[in-house]
């Protein structure tokens, strides 16, 4: 039978996550983006009212949460950064967030409870969907650097209107739902302090274990937290 | 939802797509969608879209994008509002009861229901019970309205709309017997629960095969106000999921005119009173158009001829405004009649404008992180990552997976001795890994474990670092829970903070990302070799030439020594290799055999003596 060659050896290496964000970052630097980290413990408002997800309101359900017992919860996504970091900055804005968040699921080979994301916020006066659109598909043009189709199909998230989904297909393979995105929501961004009738926004958010997959071939996300050196040893 | 194609095509008749075209075509219109089987398809309705929440609701958003044509569904109108029952409303809920209406159904005997609604309804996997019952299943699904029947002499003292006080008590149509906390909605009739409204009904109020008059409800309730009671009481059902996603006052009317068609349709004998009106409906308001500020927001020059395409949705233009259908409660303003029109173009026609680009400076946190890493990397070290949560520390987590994983880690230690145990043979490799750790207060730390300890590392990572760390041996006890069997193991954690300060000079990082090799899911054979050769041969050839070998995951050289015994000119190499195979672990005769073949290609290349 066939035998497949893995090969590791004995110098230092980097987490592939790592490799990953430093070529994320080499995209986004061309827009002059700024990175920005935060705090994984947040109060449940940065992560839900303030994006638009008030307190029993059907679309927590989209999310499984972690609560501490002090009342607040474990970020379930980047976006917790949006208000706070624009509340301490004037427009117009290109932030990156990244880092890690956490979702109260089922862990299957796309899925585990601690993961890492990209957020994306861009504030400016005339910042478009269009914008948005662009800025994406050039993201996976750039780590992929091969013949892509993209579908941008409607899709619902209460910090975002509208709000889009992007699906991506290679050569030959079938449709695979990448992230999702949309224009900052007009409460989100008079959360911010900043009129909707001036500014406007777009916001993104990717799984970065999501993106190593697509990129690497990886086929089960968990390894990556293993600390297996068969893996981190590739890299 | 589950969604049957024929059931679809009732409403639109020229519908002539198989199901991998629906599936597509609704995927591509906002609702997700995966094929089932040849005549069904699950749709993930999202929850702006509560119209879409049923058979006819989705193919009328589907009539409306794809100008396809509509069948509305056959309904009677309603009769003219009387005062058969007594109906209060709590007036706190005002403004979460947006619609309500009773129907009273005279001269009614139970009866079977038709084949044709038996078959749909075990289509939908429900049991078919009575008629009037049948007809509010079939109802909700395909109008999108919930309806809920009463047995009238059960009910005849009337019924009051309230939120529970602690402790009132219900037994439900599905047998649970609930007690009930304070402020969940429900229905009293002569001061007995009689319904936990929006979610599920009471036994003591329920149609049976004796009841002869009944009355039909039809209301509308605030998403967050059922999500909310249906959380407080613990039940949930398809009602309150659907309400959950909104329902209008539009759908509930229409639900309730083709009740009275399909009842009368069944049982024409019945006699049929409508209730009073207590709610006021509210209705839907028209948008002023600001085609400017939608063609800013989508970056596409829409004109206003573009909105005349919004018209088969049912929206109507007027002069400066547009009003929205009444089934439409999702748009309400300007970013949301933006998202409605660039959804009806098409989104993958709206095109794409590129960021003007920009540089900045590269001095930031970021980059002192990356580079920080990226010269650790540099020294030899290897970066891991785990998880955040632990069984012991200061921060407890309320709804925790399991009892190992109560807490979020006050320290990084955990998680590097769960990667030293994970490479049982892998003794000098040292790891380091970075994250955020929560003592009382959350702070980023970097830490470092070295199952063998390495004194010309430990410098090199104090001259990256820019301070000396404290290193101690991990508690043995530590290492046992962990199966680890070395005993000294070395650790130091610092706060990444003052570290990243003390960053300077940038260095280049790597971004080069190698295809993944999947790991064996069999533990590899070891074996430990020693090699007598001449001290000009580099340990690296040697390990270059052992690796070649299909099976060999890595060879490593773990010691080397000289001795006058050995002969001057002489060093012996120990080599660790590892052995694997993708299918299972390799016996002792094969690796044996691998081992042979390995040193079979070394002799062809470097003169050695085995020891």
């Amino acid at each position: 039978m066939a035998q497949k060659n893995v090969k590791i050896n004995m110098n230092g290496h980097l987490h592939p996550l790592t490799i990953l964000l430093n070529k994320v970052a080499q995209y986004f630097d061309q827009y002059g983006f700024e990175y920005v980290y935060g705090p994984e413990v947040v109060r449940e408002q940065d992560n839900f009212d303030l994006l638009n997800i008030p307190k029993d309101h059907p679309a927590r359900d989209l999310q499984d949460t972690f609560y501490l017992k002090d009342g607040r919860v474990l970020r379930t996504h980047t976006s917790s950064m949006q208000v706070p970091t624009m509340l301490k900055r004037k427009p117009p804005a290109r932030l990156i967030f990244p880092g890690r968040v956490f979702r109260n699921e089922a862990t299957d080979s796309g899925h585990n409870t601690n993961f890492n994301q990209i957020e994306g916020l861009v504030i400016d006066k005339d910042v478009s969907l269009a914008n948005l659109i662009a800025m994406l598909e050039g993201l996976f043009k750039y780590l992929l650097k091969e013949d892509l189709e993209f579908r941008i199909r409607p899709s619902y998230f209460p910090f975002v209107e509208p709000g889009i989904e992007l699906d991506l297909k290679r050569s030959e393979g079938p449709w695979t739902e990448m992230l999702g995105a949309g224009m900052v929501h007009p409460k989100v961004l008079r959360n911010m302090n900043l009129d909707p009738e001036q500014w406007q926004g777009f916001a993104f958010g990717v799984g970065l274990e999501r993106l190593l997959a697509i990129v690497t071939g990886l086929n089960d996300i968990r390894v990556t937290l293993s600390g297996d050196y068969r893996y981190l040893g590739q890299y | 939802m589950v969604i049957s194609a024929p059931w679809l095509k009732e409403f639109l008749p020229n519908l002539d797509w198989g199901v991998s075209e629906l599936c597509e075509n609704l995927t591509s219109i906002g609702h997700e969608t995966k094929i089932i089987d040849k005549t069904h398809l699950e749709v993930d309705i999202t929850p702006n879209r509560g119209d879409c929440n049923s058979v006819f609701g989705l193919a009328r958003d589907l009539a409306g994008i794809y100008n396809l044509l509509l069948v509305q569904p056959t309904v009677d109108d309603l009769p003219k509002n009387g005062n058969f029952i007594n109906l209060k409303i709590n007036h706190k809920l005002k403004d979460q009861v947006t619609y309500d209406l009773l129907v009273e159904i005279e001269n009614y005997q139970t009866q079977d229901s038709p084949p044709e609604i038996v078959d749909k309804l075990t289509e939908l996997g429900l049991a078919h019970k009575d008629l009037i019952v049948d007809l509010t299943n079939i109802i909700a699904y395909e109008i999108g309205s919930p309806l809920h029947a009463f047995d009238f002499q059960k009910i005849s003292n009337g019924l009051e709309l309230d939120l529970s006080s602690n402790n009132e008590e219900i037994a439900l149509l599905d047998g649970r017997s609930v007690k009930l906390p304070a402020n969940c909605l429900i229905q009293r009739s002569a001061s007995q629960v009689v319904d936990l409204a929006g979610i599920m009904g009471g036994l003591n109020s329920a149609v049976t095969d004796t009841t002869n008059h009944a009355v039909l409800q039809a209301a509308v309730f605030d998403p967050s106000l059922v999500r909310s009671s249906s959380k407080l009481s613990n039940v949930a059902s398809a009602a309150s999921l659907q309400y959950q996603k909104g329902v209008s006052s539009f759908t509930a009317d229409l639900g309730l005119k083709r009740f009275l068609h399909l009842l009368r349709k069944y049982k024409p004998q019945v006699k049929v009173n409508c209730s009073q009106r207590l709610t006021q409906d509210k209705s839907v308001t028209g948008i002023t158009i600001d085609l400017k500020k939608i063609n800013t927001l989508i970056g596409y020059d829409f004109r206003p001829e573009d909105l005349t395409k919004l018209t088969k949705l049912g929206f109507v233009c007027q002069g400066e405004t547009v009003i929205p259908p009444q089934w439409r409660l999702d748009v309400s303003n300007t970013p949301e009649l933006a998202e409605e029109m660039a959804r009806v173009i098409g989104l993958n026609k709206i095109g794409t404008r590129e960021l003007k680009k920009v540089k900045l400076p590269q001095d930031c946190d970021f980059r002192r992180l990356q580079t920080l890493k990226q010269q650790l990397k540099n020294i030899g070290l290897t970066e891991t990552s785990g998880y955040s949560f632990s069984d012991m520390g200061e921060i407890e987590i309320a709804n925790p997976l399991n009892k190992d994983e109560k807490f979020i880690r006050t320290s990084l230690k955990d998680s590097l001795v769960t990667t030293v145990s994970r490479n049982p043979y892998m003794k000098k490799v040292c790891y380091f890994e970075i994250g955020h750790v929560f003592p009382k207060q959350e702070v980023p730390k970097i830490g470092f474990i070295m199952p063998t300890f390495d004194k010309s590392l430990v410098t090199k990572i104090n001259e990256v670092l820019g301070e000396n760390l404290n290193y101690e041996f991990i508690e043995e006890t530590e290492l046992k829970k962990k199966n680890v069997k070395l005993t000294q193991v070395n650790f130091a954690e610092t706060e990444l903070g003052p570290v990243l300060s003390r960053i300077r000079t940038m260095t280049e990082l790597d971004s080069t990302l190698k295809k993944y090799q999947p790991i064996s899911k069999y533990p590899p054979v070891v074996r430990d070799i020693s090699l007598l050769v001449d001290n000009s041969i580099k340990s690296s050839t040697i390990v270059s030439i052992l690796s070649r070998n299909k099976s060999v995951l890595l060879a490593e050289q773990t010691d080397s020594f000289q001795s006058d015994k050995l002969g001057r000119t002489k060093t012996s190499l120990t080599y660790r290799i590892l052995l694997q195979n993708m299918d299972r672990s390799l016996t002792d005769a094969e690796a044996d055999r691998v081992l042979r073949e390995c040193l079979n290609s070394l002799s062809k290349e470097v003169q050695f003596t085995l020891r």
